[in-house]
């Protein structure tokens, strides 16, 4: 038997976190759960509950034959190839920049970051102007430069994709440039100062002494930077619309028209599910590499 | 100790789970709409008491429809109607579609185009209007036209709209060009003409033709002039053996790539090129649109232009082409009753009213009435408005805009239709892009379409 004091202790607790935790199960455990039923269903959405009509397996059948759903697959893994180590690199050359006492570097950092937290509908709108392929300051610029014929970005079926890349590589480092700062500020001067002594270069130092402080850093940013990109949605509704062609479809986009212009909740709750259990699978790979690379001081 | 209390919070979390999810029924209607209507349409009114419906459109207030909820106010003074405009585009139509779903929020709508309107009808959100007009002696095909507005044999909704399609010319252009106004040509005298009147490069530059960039299909509306209901097969959506389909491509792809005369659908999405915007600061000497243009060429406030606008019916194939069809199909503004309105009666007579008297407030605005009855000195003196000089050429504007453009055929109600369009575009866009040859194009939507209306018939 418990004692009343401590019976009351728990229910305290359960009353403080009772909103919250209501907040989880309504907004997220219930629909998760039920979009995972979904996707063993075909169902469209107006024909109310009664429409959803079990269907097994068929939906993810569907999906291995359908060409837009390959395409979806394949654009989403060069987007993660091209935007990941881009964004990791860039970010981590200038948080050692900006780890220095130069010039304006509180005004820098805030610049750098700025554009994350920024809204993603007017960032999308100013690049499509920076990458009108006649007109634009993009263009205008390459063609300074000698280029006939610069590449047609947001128009162009062999561009749009990098170009949705290009945009998600500069809204992105800023944050990851931040966590790498602070990293940074962990690593003990200590361990400089002996290797200068001992002689050891810049190249040096850099590869011996920040890198290895820096791996459980890195390894947290690449499991978000790989989660964050295979998410990627808001360019592409806003500026290509999945275009030209298919060239820059990718699966949260497929997944949101299949659900809201098709209305097929079933299909589109299938393609969420793949793309969950794909993005787990990279996660657990990188979880268990980490014993290889990832040095913990 | 502890496993007591793990099984207490287990207790307790089950606890607050039935009690949230119990309290919480109701506002599931968000997501899981409820699937028989719980209110009875609706108990017998005492006379005076006030009915408020909602009417949605895409069409602006200040275009016709606050007007003509006004007037209908006057005449019904138990009714109060309020008019939404949704944009007729992606998001807009989301929006509808969901407060039509939720059931409250919509009593009257309008669809625009046969993609929206047979999506909403096969997926039963309209009311059967067969009982209503019955009643008021209304035949929607001798009173209106064909359309596409049955399911199931039941009628859904009233094709009130015509808004075919036509070529818009820019006159001056031509006149400078010594080019006279078409009445009667071909799709190869159109690319001619095109390519005569393009010119510059880059950002000024000045196209020939232009289309609306928001139609799915729109690569394959040339050949929609010569199928009319041949677009259409029993095996499939759209009948892509037929060789008009290749011959509309290859004509695009012309007029796009070889000829730089038509403006790129990748560049003025883009871009978010308007056609109203390009034909009317003179980047594009024609554009191949509906009547639906007209309230923004009218609109001297927002696109002030110094030409007249000239108008040539769709260019045919052949010169002797026997059947000619307009590639818009049929009348196309649809309006029909939400299955879970509260208030039909008074939504069946708002929507009459629309269609028929109710619609001369619409003409102004560029809406030619599709109601065999309507007044059509009136309804041809509202279009041109005062001074119709100084922005039309008023005979071709006769001969065009009112005149007959082609015959009238129904587009089949299939529910993958949309699905359908939009993967035969992203086909052509590829071809256009020179990824694909223009017949392995048109091999790969044959597929495409195959397998999708597959997939949708389970």
């Amino acid at each position: 038997m418990i004692r009343k004091d401590k019976f009351k202790r728990y229910m305290t607790g359960y009353m403080f976190i009772m909103p919250a935790l209501m907040g989880v199960l309504v907004f997220t455990l219930f629909p998760v759960a039920f979009s995972f039923i979904l996707s063993f269903c075909d169902w469209n959405l107006f024909s109310g509950i009664k429409g959803i009509k079990f269907v097994g397996l068929d939906n993810f059948h569907v999906m291995l034959s359908d060409g837009l759903f390959t395409s979806s697959l394949f654009n989403n893994l060069l987007f993660t190839i091209i935007t990941v180590p881009a964004i990791i690199i860039m970010a981590l050359l200038i948080a050692l920049l900006l780890n220095k006492n130069i010039y304006f570097r509180g005004v820098l950092r805030g610049m750098f970051f700025f554009p994350y937290v920024s809204n993603i509908v007017a960032i999308s709108i100013v690049w499509m102007v920076l990458f009108s392929p006649e007109g634009g300051p993009i263009n205008m610029f390459l063609k300074q430069l000698g280029m006939t014929n610069p590449p047609g970005w947001l128009a162009s079926i062999k561009w749009a994709l990098p170009s949705i890349g290009i945009i998600t590589i500069w809204l992105n480092v800023g944050y990851i440039m931040v966590i790498y700062l602070a990293a940074l500020q962990g690593v003990p001067k200590s361990q400089y100062e002996a290797a200068e002594i001992d002689g050891a270069s810049g190249m040096q130092k850099f590869f011996n002494i920040t890198l290895p402080y820096l791996s459980p850093t890195t390894f947290f940013v690449l499991i978000i930077t790989l989660i964050n990109s295979f998410k990627v949605f808001g360019p592409v509704n806003i500026l290509t619309h999945g275009g030209p062609g298919s060239s820059s479809y990718v699966l949260v986009y497929y997944t949101y028209v299949t659900a809201f212009r098709y209305y097929k909740m079933g299909y589109a709750s299938a393609m969420a599910w793949i793309l969950f259990i794909i993005i787990f699978a990279f996660t657990i790979i990188q979880w268990r590499g980490q014993k290889k690379w990832v040095n913990y001081m | 100790m502890v496993k007591f209390r793990r099984l207490l919070s287990a207790v307790v979390i089950c606890f607050i789970m039935t009690a949230t999810l119990s309290g919480c029924g109701g506002g599931k209607t968000q997501t899981t709409p409820k699937p028989e209507e719980p209110k009875k349409a609706e108990e017998p009114k005492k006379d005076k008491e006030k009915v408020k419906i909602t009417v949605w459109s895409g069409i602006p207030g200040e275009n016709g429809p606050d007007a003509m909820a006004q007037a209908f106010m006057k005449d019904n003074p138990d009714i109060t109607v309020e008019y939404i405009r949704y944009v007729n585009d992606e998001t807009g139509n989301t929006k509808l579609d969901t407060s039509l779903l939720s059931g409250n929020t919509v009593d009257v709508f309008v669809s625009h185009g046969p993609d929206r309107t047979i999506g909403r009808i096969t997926s039963e959100l309209a009311e059967p209007l067969d009982e209503y007009l019955k009643k008021d002696n209304i035949d929607s095909v001798k009173d209106f036209g064909p359309g596409y507005n049955t399911y199931n044999g039941k009628t859904y909704a009233l094709p009130m709209t015509n808004v075919d399609d036509f070529i818009w010319i820019n006159k001056k252009m031509f006149d400078d060009a010594k080019i006279p106004v078409p009445t009667d040509w071909t799709w190869d005298e159109f690319r001619e003409i095109a390519k005569k009147l393009s010119k510059g490069e880059g950002e000024s530059r000045v196209y020939g033709a232009m289309m609306y960039t928001g139609w799915p299909d729109g690569w394959m509306k040339p050949a929609f002039v010569k199928l009319g209901p041949d677009i259409h097969s029993d095996t499939m959506a759209i009948n892509l053996d037929n060789p008009y389909f290749k011959k509309a491509l290859d004509l695009r792809y012309n007029m796009e790539v070889v000829d730089k005369s038509w403006v790129p659908t990748p560049l003025a999405i883009a871009k978010k090129l308007t056609l109203q915007d390009m034909f009317l600061t003179q980047k594009t000497a024609m554009m191949y649109g509906g009547s639906w243009l007209l309230r923004y060429v009218k609109n001297a406030k927002d696109y002030p232009h110094d030409f007249i606008c000239a108008f040539a019916p769709l260019p045919k194939w052949e010169k002797n082409q026997d059947k000619v069809y307009n590639s818009c199909g049929s009348l196309d503004e649809n309006i029909s009753i939400n299955k879970k309105s509260a208030n039909k009666e008074a939504a069946w007579k708002y929507a009459k009213f629309w269609a028929t008297d109710g619609f001369k407030y619409m003409v102004p605005g560029g809406k030619i009435p599709g109601w065999k009855n309507a007044d059509k000195n009136q309804v041809s003196k509202d279009l041109l408005g005062d001074n119709p000089e100084k922005l039309f050429d008023v005979t071709s504007f006769k001969n065009v805009v009112l005149g007959k453009n082609g015959d009238y055929y129904v587009t089949p109600v299939i529910a993958a239709r949309r699905e359908v369009a939009t993967l035969l575009d992203q086909e052509a866009q590829k071809a256009l892009a020179g990824q694909v040859t223009v017949d392995k194009a048109i091999e790969n939507m044959k597929k495409n379409a195959e397998d999708v209306v597959k997939r949708s018939k389970k």
